[in-house]
């Protein structure tokens, strides 16, 4: 077991690359530790990742149906022999 | 330990992960060739991301569909020169930021649109020994999935995002809700990875205090 973070502020500072999963192992072990004694920590981790989850929620947005024919119409009008594919067929999320 | 790093789910495995899927790299290839064909499926495979890109950078519905006509035109015409250095997906991120700062600086006839902005962004605070202080009182995340369609709190959600300054609020609207990656946000947004994650981490507190208010923390 790693030696735990000594504060709850650097747990903050690496809290974004913790929870995206990019923390060296040695940094994510240290983090681990602190908040297995910090239940403030702990807390505030669960309402960070509580805030990504609710504005994703809130704000995700697909592209509407009626930008996808306007943008094939004009690739059709302005790109010498462009059809329209299948739509959807390996589209990227 | 209750929380652990969020992994990506099967859900969102990507397109070019998935058997008998076609890479850019060869669509490129026929395009450049003359395959109108190849270059639609690059159009249908990159046109979602390419939208949720032009939709942060200009906030609007109406510059979001020009810029992605715009993008897609230039990427046409220019993918002669496309030597394949970068990802396909990279250069056309860069294509299609270019327009949507361009559009940005004609409607506010301001230079620079993605700055650094020296605002002070809300975050935790922490005692001279480093604890956070005053702890969070309560562990409002149990409350967030009851009430995620909330009215008040998709007013509350819209009114902290719109208060983030606004090259914060793209990094973190094409990372956390669009999905980017950090290179490819870096990428399109003429910044380094060190650059997105700071921006991305430091939107995220600002956002976490506005919504601990919101729930009475």
């Amino acid at each position: 077991m790693a030696n735990p973070l000594e504060h709850c502020a650097a747990c903050v500072e690496l809290l974004g690359e913790y929870i995206d999963g990019s923390l060296p192992p040695e940094r994510a072990e240290a983090l681990e530790a602190h908040l297995s004694l910090c239940p403030p920590c702990i807390t505030f981790v669960r309402t960070y990742k509580a805030t990504r989850a609710l504005c994703r929620h809130k704000l995700a947005r697909e592209m509407p149906a009626e930008l996808k024919i306007s943008l094939q119409v004009f690739l059709a009008k302005n790109v010498p022999g462009y059809r329209t594919p299948g739509d959807g067929d390996g589209e990227k999320n | 330990m209750a929380d652990t790093p969020t992994r990506t789910a099967p859900a969102e495995q990507r397109a070019e992960e998935q058997p008998g899927h076609v890479p850019d790299v060869e669509l490129v290839r026929d395009a450049q060739g003359g395959d109108a064909g190849a270059f639609a499926e690059l159009v249908g495979r990159h046109q979602r991301q390419l939208y949720r890109l032009a939709l942060r950078m200009t906030g609007s519905e109406a510059d979001a569909q020009e810029v992605l006509q715009e993008a897609f035109l230039n990427a046409y015409q220019k993918l002669p020169n496309f030597r394949g250095e970068a990802q396909f997906s990279s250069w056309l991120y860069r294509i299609a930021a270019n327009s949507a700062l361009m559009r940005l600086r004609r409607k506010r006839r301001a230079p620079d649109a993605l700055t650094d902005q020296p605002l002070e962004l809300q975050g935790p605070r922490f005692s001279a020994e480093g604890s956070l202080e005053p702890a969070p009182l309560s562990d409002w995340s149990q409350r967030a999935d009851e009430k995620m369609m909330d009215r008040e709190l998709g007013k509350a959600i819209d009114q902290a995002v719109a208060g983030l300054p606004e090259d914060y609020r793209t990094v973190f609207l094409l990372k956390d809700v669009d999905g980017l990656s950090n290179e490819e946000i870096a990428d399109a947004l003429d910044l380094t990875v060190p650059a997105v994650k700071s921006r991305l981490h430091r939107a995220r507190l600002a956002l976490r205090e506005k919504l601990g208010e919101f729930f009475g923390e």
